[in-house]
């Protein structure tokens, strides 16, 4: 794997990835990836469709058992116990929410299962992402009637209640308005600003480019390059006026001619 | 060019929904398992309701009365059809189809077809055995009524077609309405039935009836120009409705067949939950148990679980209730039938379940990710399925309990609802996490969310059953047997709940897709050429010794038979050539495969002793299954059925599952034993077990006769299967080597102790296979020898490096040698 000099040492390493392989009986999801997400930064996880990124993210959050590896997250391992649970915001590539419930509802209920104080507090925390997320004038319709936005504002809105130390998110700003993508971006700094990290499946590379500090490139279930943005751009060998387009094209296409 | 598109749409919806992409294999492999147990099932029940009646000819009235039951649950289902939306659309038609510019009208017609496809596969088979058996032995009413049930069936689904488009563009609540009026006056009957007031369906003019009158032959002519007018009517409302321009509003039915979605101009259903809604809402002060309790009993009520559930339980209740009044024992029997409806309990969370399946769980990401999320969901779920199932099953039984004026509801009615709920809510929840996701709400796989909860529930509350129904301890049973029953209940239960909770923590880790089974499983020792010409030899040799044998009996001078003398020397000299010639031929190719003998390797087979278990109770129901149209054939044609032919067909009928099974898995048939390398040394050592075979067997049959005498009824069955005349002894001798012996010992020896020794060990694999093999017999005098000798042949077959060579030969010689001294002795 092609690597920058680690700029940020001085970090704690929140999420390590030591040789992940996952399968799907004859096909391979992730064979064999690398990779740290430091504190302190906000990590995209970049790749063509089919790289294997969902597979990575559902191992880590624990909806899928790796078939080899260790994934650490903040010093605890994975399959040991499920305490790291408590620390990890996760939204999942296409959120289905039970339709039965009202947001309101589905908001106490995600903010009391994930370890919010009863009473007042889960109260407070409820109303007030409430109306961060604009959604306060449907909040006691069903999710059924939601649009396929506002799903995704309520979906976002779970990751963050319970105040994680390290946020996952697939592809979060698919079907998402601007003013989401921005209210979104602003709660990841503030968590990252103190001290806590976020990793980001996307294969929308302006966006990574703007709102990640480093990135890992995967291509058929490997890692292949791993460090900030703009050391990404000195691997491809671009200046840093380049693009991470460019930058991601040559990487990929460095090591076959992968295609996104 | 519009009969193109329609069929094109058709099969385009018989792909999707049937079609080879969807399923795994093992879905499609329980699919065809539980088509035969349903068809099965319903023969029987026909046969338990026949047993009410008596098997003598019925009268017109209940004969009527039977037929034009059915055919209102067939219009029934339509209407039940068409409240849901009508049109059967799965998703990716709405997406596709019908936004593409077919025309509606093209688009309904073939959905027409495929519901009247659908309807015919799902209940055609089942229902026409039944009335097979009601009609018995009028059967020449059989092709009238079957075709009677066709139309009824067309007509059912343009019922839904017609109320499902109105829905789309009426107002809901008008079309609703209608429909469950409908669904009233077509139960009334039966409803009146069960509380006692005996309105009969052939008293009333309902399309059904008349129609099952027409079928049988008892119509009317005025009767005749109202059903005429019945049928123009619903073909010229379907014309009418055809003419729309665009459907609005199509749902995928199939997934939301059992739902009812909450919504805000869905008003008629909203008020009665809204009183538990508001107890129920979660506030932000509980514990987070508490919420997922809460949460799971909200979801059950608000996507109509719950309602869907307590419909269909009453339309089986009523059923049940009415049963007495219709098979005419009347009060006696009103007790027992309500004990009875308590087993029908499980539908209710069976259903909570089939939604979970295709909705509620693809939304646990959000539990998954919380810490110890899934396992307290798992147990708020199981809590709430039992408040659910258990209180609203209670409300309903109380008011039967109402209507039937008074019949008491003891402390065991009450303590069996209780055990049946406890049990029938574990079972659903650990079925909703053990298989997979049902295909859609009215497939088979769903149909196995229903049976398991359904049989399992009534089995493990066997023991108040049988209490309650004990006449003697029913009403006042002794405190000592509450008390064991209230611990066996609460044993049993925290066991299955200990078990699916370990479930829970194994429910994730699984990968989405199965793992496919593509590379075909070979057998590492026999992966040479297989020669074809040697299974003819080596069944050659076997066939003309063991026949050369018998053919020596015809030379006894004592033979009173003509037969015997008469066809004994050809037989002899014709069965010693071919054996000489077999010989000949066996020691060439026996060369070649020197050196490659028995290599005693573990048994290693790619299918486990649950796969073994299941077969062989499948393989044990098929051949009932397929000689009943046989017997049905010779009880209504008074032709009485070749034994031997009954013989073949159960015997090669056994062998269904366990082909279907490998070559659907791929597996080499070659892990069966039946090689086609030579088989002398086989029938040598064959030979040499011989007589402690017979010994053994003949022994063990008389000492289990001296215990329990022989009845009558069962000598004469056994009768069938003796040689009377010496032709007969030697077809029997040859379908026995050629056919009973290789397929028994394939099924028992091959499948069943393979597979219990791959995963117990070779002891208990062949001591468990004997005893099936025992038992299959089906009754205990041949149980013992078939037991004993089934460990001869299990052990043989062991020490023959796993080929069947050598048990086939020794299963044969005895069979054959019991034959022998059948005729001889004529015992």
């Amino acid at each position: 794997m092609l690597q920058t000099r680690d700029e940020c040492s001085g970090n704690t390493v929140l999420l390590n990835i030591e040789d992940l392989w996952k399968s799907y009986g004859e096909t391979v999801g992730v064979a064999g990836l690398f990779m740290k997400v430091n504190s302190g930064s906000i990590h995209g996880l970049i790749g063509p469709n089919g790289a294997g990124k969902t597979t990575t993210v559902k191992c880590v959050v624990g909806l899928l058992k790796p078939d080899r590896g260790r994934i650490m997250v903040m010093g605890m391992d994975v399959k040991s116990g499920e305490g790291f649970k408590r620390l990890i915001g996760y939204l999942p590539e296409a959120p289905s929410l039970p339709d039965y419930l009202t947001p309101r509802e589905f908001l106490g209920y995600v903010a009391r299962i994930r370890g919010v104080e009863p009473g007042e507090e889960t109260r407070r925390r409820v109303q007030e992402f409430l109306s961060m997320f604009e959604l306060n004038d449907c909040e006691n319709r069903f999710i059924l009637e939601l649009s396929k936005g506002l799903k995704q504002r309520l979906a976002l809105a779970t990751v963050f209640i319970h105040q994680p130390k390290l946020i996952i998110m697939d592809e979060p700003f698919i079907g998402l308005d601007p003013e989401g993508q921005r209210l979104v971006k602003s709660l990841v700094r503030d968590i990252v600003s103190k001290g806590g990290a976020a990793l980001v499946c996307t294969h929308m590379l302006d966006m990574a480019e703007r709102f990640c500090t480093n990135a890992t490139i995967i291509h058929k279930g490997r890692s292949i390059a791993e460090g900030s943005i703009d050391g990404l751009k000195k691997i491809a060998g671009l200046e840093s006026s380049g693009t991470l387009e460019e930058a991601f094209f040559r990487i990929v296409g460095g090591t076959e001619g992968g295609t996104l | 060019m519009e009969h193109s598109r329609i069929l094109q749409i058709f099969v385009f919806k018989l792909l999707q929904y049937y079609g080879p992409l969807r399923r795994s294999f093992s879905v499609k492999f329980s699919t065809i398992v539980f088509y035969f147990i349903i068809v099965f099932s319903s023969f029987f029940s026909g046969f338990f309701i026949r047993g009410f009646y008596g098997f003598s000819e019925m009268s017109e009235k209940e004969l009527t009365n039977i037929v034009s039951i059915t055919f209102s649950s067939v219009i029934a289902m339509g209407v039940f059809l068409g409240l849901k939306g009508g049109i059967t659309a799965l998703e990716p038609e709405i997406d596709f189809v019908l936004t593409s510019p077919v025309k509606p009208s093209t688009y309904l017609v073939a959905d027409l077809l495929f519901q009247f496809f659908f309807l015919n596969f799902a209940v055609t088979p089942p229902l026409v055995s039944f009335m097979a058996v009601m009609l018995h032995p009028r059967l020449d009413f059989l092709p009238t009524v079957f075709l009677s049930y066709e139309i009824m069936l067309l007509l059912s689904s343009t019922i839904a077609q017609i109320l499902g488009v109105l829905k789309s563009i009426l107002k809901n609540v008008e079309v609703e309405a209608a429909g469950w009026v409908i669904l009233l006056i077509l139960f009334m009957p039966l409803l009146s039935m069960a509380i006692g007031l005996g309105v009969n369906y052939s008293d009333l003019p309902y399309p059904s009836t008349l129609l099952a009158k027409y079928s049988l032959d008892s119509l009317g002519n005025l009767e005749t120009s109202v059903l005429l007018v019945y049928i123009v009517l619903i073909i010229s409302s379907y014309f009418a409705v055809m003419r729309i321009n665009f459907i609005p509003n199509v749902t995928p039915l199939l997934t939301t067949a059992l739902m009812e979605m909450p919504s805000s101009n869905r008003r008629i259903l909203k008020w009665a939950p809204r009183m538990f809604t508001q107890i129920l809402s979660p506030n932000m002060n509980e514990k987070p148990m508490a919420l997922v309790v809460k949460l799971n009993l909200l979801r059950v009520l608000r996507d109509g679980s719950l309602f869907t559930a307590m419909m269909l339980f009453a339309i089986a209740t009523i059923a049940n209730l009415s049963f007495p009044v219709l098979v005419r024992q009347f009060r006696f029997f009103a007790l027992a039938a309500l004990t009875f409806s308590i087993l029908y309990t499980p539908l209710i969370p069976a259903i909570f379940s089939i939604n979970w399946g295709i909705m509620e769980r693809e939304t646990l990401w959000t539990v998954a990710v919380s810490e110890k999320g899934f396992r307290r969901y798992v147990k708020g779920m199981l809590i709430a399925y039992f408040i659910a199932t258990f209180s609203f099953a209670l409300i309903f039984y109380s008011i039967f309990n109402i209507l039937l004026a008074g019949t008491p509801f003891l402390v065991l009615d009450f303590l069996l609802l209780l055990s049946v709920t406890l049990f029938s809510s574990i079972l659903s929840v650990a079925t909703a996490l053990v298989l997979n996701k049902p295909s859609n709400a009215l497939s088979l796989s769903a149909l196995l969310y229903v049976f398991i909860p359904l049989f399992g529930a009534v089995f493990l509350s066997m023991p108040t059953i049988i209490a309650r129904t004990t006449i003697s301890i029913a009403d006042t049973p002794p405190p000592m047997i509450i008390f064991t029953l209230v611990s066996y209940t609460s044993l049993i239960a925290f066991l299955l709940s200990k078990y699916t909770l370990a479930k829970s923590e194994t429910f994730f880790g699984r990968a989405p897709v199965e793992r496919p089974l593509t590379k075909p499983f070979l057998k590492p020792q026999m992966q040479h050429r297989t020669n074809y010409w040697n299974y003819l030899l080596n069944f050659l040799t076997l066939a003309s010794s063991i026949l050369m044998v018998v053919s020596l009996i015809g030379f006894f001078p004592s033979q009173s038979d003509w037969e015997g003398k008469a066809y004994a020397p050809p037989l002899a000299v014709l069965t010693s050539i071919v054996l000489a010639a077999s010989i000949f031929f066996q020691r060439k190719t026996a060369k070649q495969d020197d050196g490659e003998f028995l290599q005693q390797a573990p048994c290693n087979v790619p299918w486990k002793a649950s796969q073994s278990l299941l077969i062989l109770i499948i393989a044990m129901f098929l051949p009932a299954v397929l000689e009943t149209p046989f017997l049905i054939f010779s009880l209504s044609t008074g032709m009485s059925i070749d034994n031997l032919t009954l013989l073949i067909v159960g015997e090669v009928a056994m062998m269904i599952p366990v082909l279907l099974y490998m070559v659907g898995r791929k597996i080499s048939l070659s892990f069966l034993g039946l090689d086609s390398r030579s088989a002398m040394q086989e029938y040598k050592t064959a030979l040499l077990a011989l007589p402690l075979t017979v010994l053994t067997g003949v022994s063990a049959g008389m000492i289990i006769e001296t215990l329990i005498p022989v009845p009558q009824w069962f000598e004469g069955l056994f009768q069938m299967f003796s040689p009377s005349s010496f032709t007969e002894l030697v077809k029997l001798s040859l379908v026995t080597i050629l056919i009973v012996a290789p397929c028994e010992e394939a099924l028992f020896r091959g499948f069943i102790q393979q597979g219990f020794e791959s995963s117990l060990g070779s002891r208990w694999g062949i001591v468990l296979s004997s005893i099936f093999f025992g038992a299959f017999h089906l009754n205990p005098w041949q149980f013992l020898p078939a037991f004993l000798v089934g460990i001869i042949l299990g052990y043989v077959f062991r020490k023959r490096g796993y080929r069947l060579w050598c048990p086939i030969a020794l299963h044969a010689t005895y069979n054959v040698t019991l034959l022998v001294l059948n005729y001889v002795l004529g015992v």
